[in-house]
């Protein structure tokens, strides 16, 4: 019986006038993969930022692990396990691509010191493939090595619950195959939940083993990937947008 | 410890000891060494906050000022009973008082300016010196508009030998102290988890918060700590002038000689203010020889070329060109 | 004595300098807003219109009225030529260097006015006479300068909001790239968008003597500058018009505060209330920096 690793009660968040998040209940538990999709303007975006604490809520609360988070910054969640891949990648250009993923692994709560780091940074870099680079300036990187430098830090922090934004977006098949194997790999080799935010890549659903399907900030659906797939419900709204 | 990975760190010690037995040995460059010591003392402080996390302070002249007060009225006040303390303990309170008093300005004014914005900080800082000068001056405290003078009390304390020593060799080497303690720790900042974090707030600093840095309480901690650290400098300068008086005290040509020399040195480097000081301090001397009293007329647009030309600084070029070489490990 | 009229005429007075203020104020905010640089040397620009000023009366005669207009092209020009100098070569990059090199700008025009016209102190008179407020005498001069102060103000107005050019800088502030993208050449708006900001301060400057009639020495700018933040921080630092409405307040507030602390004797009111100046910066920053006046 896995423990309860986030909760998401009742959140709602409006930005003048338009819900983007109406009424959201989540519950993920550890080790869970999941992937949460929907068509543009669905929420997504939101409830990942709402999960990140970029925002306070309109109502709702947030539990991580048991405590209430809703009001905690940003900072503070992610060095309590929530970590983050942003859609954009956003390394900081003028450091070293293992300076990039030690800045990662510093700010958590299990990693006490520059030494381990270090040790854990070049552990990561090896994981995704990048350690060739690692004493390159992350502004030379090519877009490819910047998702993957993006992942890399956000896998450094030793994090329970991994949030990862668009990930795959606009990359061939073959490469979303390997990225998302090595996630899985990773997060299986040490118990991270996979929260994926996907809109148009579908391919990302072999890789989990539940999806929720949001529309106009409600959860649709929260099922295995091919009953959300088949359904009447999510085939009316994607109808002509999703693609392989 | 593992002496050769500070290595670099102790060549510039050795470095600075070397300058300032200089000054000891050689009496003739006593005059223009004991200005230098405080112009690189003054730049580093300014370096390990602005340097650090690239917040521009333009406050540093009231913390400077509020030590050089606080430390004179303290002294002031030691020395006003029947029988004045021993010295080392009328100076030591001195430094102290001074640091406290600007340990809590900085507490105080960078609780609330540490949240804000690079314009909105550099508001809340440049209005700073102004605003201690007319809180001197309106309220007449220490001295208010006249000034703030301890030479005859240390002279009737002590005896004149010693106000003469004090004032023109211990002063220099407390000010060196307060040098010497700065650069310890800027170069303990880098290397530790706050360094760590700070250069991520440097690069970008929403960026840095999401990833986990708490941004604001680190820019406090470097605002606080240089902050004291200018105040002791200040106690030291009271030390060696005697004398602080509120239009010279507030003077804007302190900031600007700061920034130049930190910016010319190389803007969070701890060698660079040590290289922008000596420059600086040779071309000073050569301009106050031949154009006397037109410093800040050359230095504005020096400054300004700066920006436009030259912003990473001697070091900070040497150290971009020299990357992953023995060079650059050593320009820390 | 404190009586209702006397505290009605120095409401009014605050008014008159209010207005002055938020003229002076106005070329921050409007730099800030459009260019998002902080003209860290603003003080200095409000010194060379003083001098501007000081000069057209002392060689030709001419009264503040007729030199601010002269001081706003001086201002006008040497926006133009800050600009493509040297702002719009670290208009991407970092603030601090922006900060500083606006900062150096600043000691720069002191330290020339310095060289050029000695650091004594300088004034003159424009002696109309005063008017009669509620049985107090009010300078003439101080009435139309804050008279002239709105009307300068008015003028910006009706540029930006009915100007083809103006409405080229509204659309810039709004959204860069979509201005980019219609046709809008944003280099140009930033020139002349600096050019106007600085135009007005040193404008500002050259009706300052209106105000005061001694004083005009290289440093004057300095309490220019802190006033100008707190009043733009005060009316939020990127609307001009909230600045203008919040120079307006902070007049008032300044002549209050002048009154008050006269009466309490709580030592010189000139220095207590510049200190206090600074003070009220930081509580408006630690309540709302985003400025009082902005919804």
């Amino acid at each position: 019986m896995s423990k309860e690793l986030l909760r998401l009660e009742n959140v709602s968040k409006s930005f003048g006038g338009i819900r983007a998040l109406n009424n959201v209940n989540l519950i993920i538990k550890e080790g869970e993969k999941l992937a949460i999709i929907g068509p543009n303007g669905a929420g997504k975006t939101t409830l990942f930022n709402a999960i990140s604490g970029v925002f306070d809520l309109d109502s709702g609360r947030i539990f991580y692990l048991g405590r209430d988070i809703t009001k905690l910054p940003p900072f503070k969640r992610k060095y309590l396990g929530i970590s983050r891949a942003f859609q954009i990648p956003r390394p900081f250009a003028g450091m070293t691509v293992l300076d990039n993923v030690v800045v990662g692994a510093l700010f958590s709560r299990d990693i006490k010191d520059i030494k381990e780091a270090r040790n854990r940074a070049e552990e990561i870099l090896s994981l995704v493939g990048l350690h060739n680079k690692r004493d390159e300036l992350a502004v030379n990187l090519t877009s490819p090595e910047k998702k993957l430098l993006e992942l890399a830090r956000a896998l450094a922090p030793r994090p329970r619950l991994l949030l990862l934004d668009e990930i795959v977006a606009g990359i061939p098949p073959a490469e979303v195959d390997k990225i998302m194997s090595l996630v899985v790999k990773i997060s299986e080799q040490e118990n991270i939940s996979v929260v994926a935010l996907v809109e148009h890549v579908m391919r990302v659903l072999r890789y989990v083993e539940r999806a929720i399907f949001l529309h106009e900030g409600r959860v649709m659906m929260d099922d295995t990937p091919d009953k959300v797939l088949n359904s009447e419900v999510v085939k009316d709204i994607y109808l002509g947008k999703v693609y392989e | 410890m593992d002496i050769r990975a500070h290595r670099s760190l102790i060549i510039l010690f050795l470095v600075s000891l070397t300058l300032l037995f200089v000054r000891v040995g050689i009496p003739e460059t006593r005059q223009v060494l004991s200005i230098l010591f405080f112009y690189i003392a003054l730049s580093e402080v300014f370096n390990l906050f602005t340097g650090l996390t690239l917040y521009v302070c333009f406050g540093y002249v009231a913390f400077v000022a509020l030590g050089m007060y606080g430390g004179g009225a303290t002294i002031k006040y030691l020395l006003s009973t029947s029988s004045p303390p021993p010295l080392a303990l009328v100076l030591a309170c001195a430094f102290a008082v001074a640091g406290i008093l600007a340990l809590i300005l900085a507490l105080a004014v960078g609780w609330i300016s540490v949240r804000l914005k690079g314009a909105y900080f550099a508001i809340a800082t440049i209005g700073l010196n102004e605003g201690l000068k007319n809180l001197i001056e309106g309220t007449g405290i220490w001295g208010g508009s006249s000034g703030l003078v301890i030479a005859n009390d240390l002279i009737q304390a002590y005896n004149y030998d010693t106000f003469i020593f004090v004032t023109s060799e211990l002063a220099d080497y407390l000010i060196f102290t307060v040098y010497a303690v700065t650069i310890l720790c800027i170069y303990l900042v880098i290397k530790s988890r706050l360094g760590y974090g700070l250069a991520a707030l440097r690069e970008d600093e929403e960026a840095a918060n999401v990833m986990g840095v708490n941004v604001v309480r680190y820019k406090l901690i470097v605002f606080v700590i240089s902050a004291t650290l200018a105040g002791m400098l200040g106690a030291g300068k009271m030390i060696k002038d005697v004398a602080i008086y509120p239009p010279q005290a507030f003077a804007v040509s302190y900031t600007v000689e700061a920034i130049v020399i930190s910016m010319l040195g190389g803007l969070g480097t701890v060698t660079g203010p040590v290289i922008g000081g000596l420059i600086y301090g040779i071309l000073k001397y050569v301009l106050t020889v031949s154009f006397p009293g037109l410093q800040l007329l050359a230095l504005a647009p020096a400054l300004m070329a700066m920006c436009v030309m030259f912003p990473y600084g001697i070091v900070g070029w040497l150290r971009r060109r020299f990357k992953g070489s023995k060079i650059e490990s050593l320009l820390i | 004595m404190v009586t209702a009229e006397y505290v009605i005429f120095v409401t009014i007075a605050g008014v008159m300098l209010g207005t002055f203020y938020g003229l002076a104020t106005i070329g921050l905010s409007f730099t800030f807003g459009i260019l998002r640089i902080l003209n860290s040397g603003h003080g200095s620009f409000v010194m060379i219109g003083a001098y501007v000023s000081y000069w057209c009366f002392a060689l030709l005669g001419l009264s503040p009225l007729v030199s601010s207009l002269l001081a706003f092209v001086v201002g006008f020009f040497i926006g133009f030529a800050l600009y493509h100098g040297l702002i719009s070569r670290v208009l991407g990059g970092p603030e601090l260097i922006s900060l500083v090199l606006m900062f150096a700008f600043g000691i720069f025009l002191q330290e020339v006015a310095k060289f050029s016209w000695s650091a004594s102190p300088r004034g003159f008179t424009w002696g109309l006479g005063s008017v009669n407020i509620f049985g107090y005498e009010y300078p003439l001069t101080r009435l139309i300068g804050g008279v002239v102060s709105a009307v300068i103000v008015l003028v910006l107005y009706v540029f930006l909001f009915r100007t083809k050019s103006g409405n080229a800088i509204r659309s810039v502030v709004e959204d860069p790239e979509g201005a980019a993208l219609c046709g809008v050449d944003v280099s140009r708006v930033y020139a002349l968008s600096l050019a106007i900001a600085l135009g007005l301060t040193v404008a500002s400057g050259a009706l300052s003597t209106l105000f005061v009639s001694g004083g005009i020495e290289p440093y004057m700018g300095d309490p220019y500058t802190t006033r100008a933040f707190a009043i733009a921080v005060l009316g939020g630092l990127t609307s001009p018009f909230g600045s203008f409405l919040a120079g307006l307040l902070f007049g008032i507030i300044e002549n209050i505060s002048y009154m008050l602390l006269s009466l309490a004797n709580v030592g010189n009111p000139f220095s207590m209330t510049r200190f206090l100046t600074f003070a009220m910066i930081l509580l408006v920053l630690l309540i709302r920096p985003q400025g009082l006046l902005k919804r």
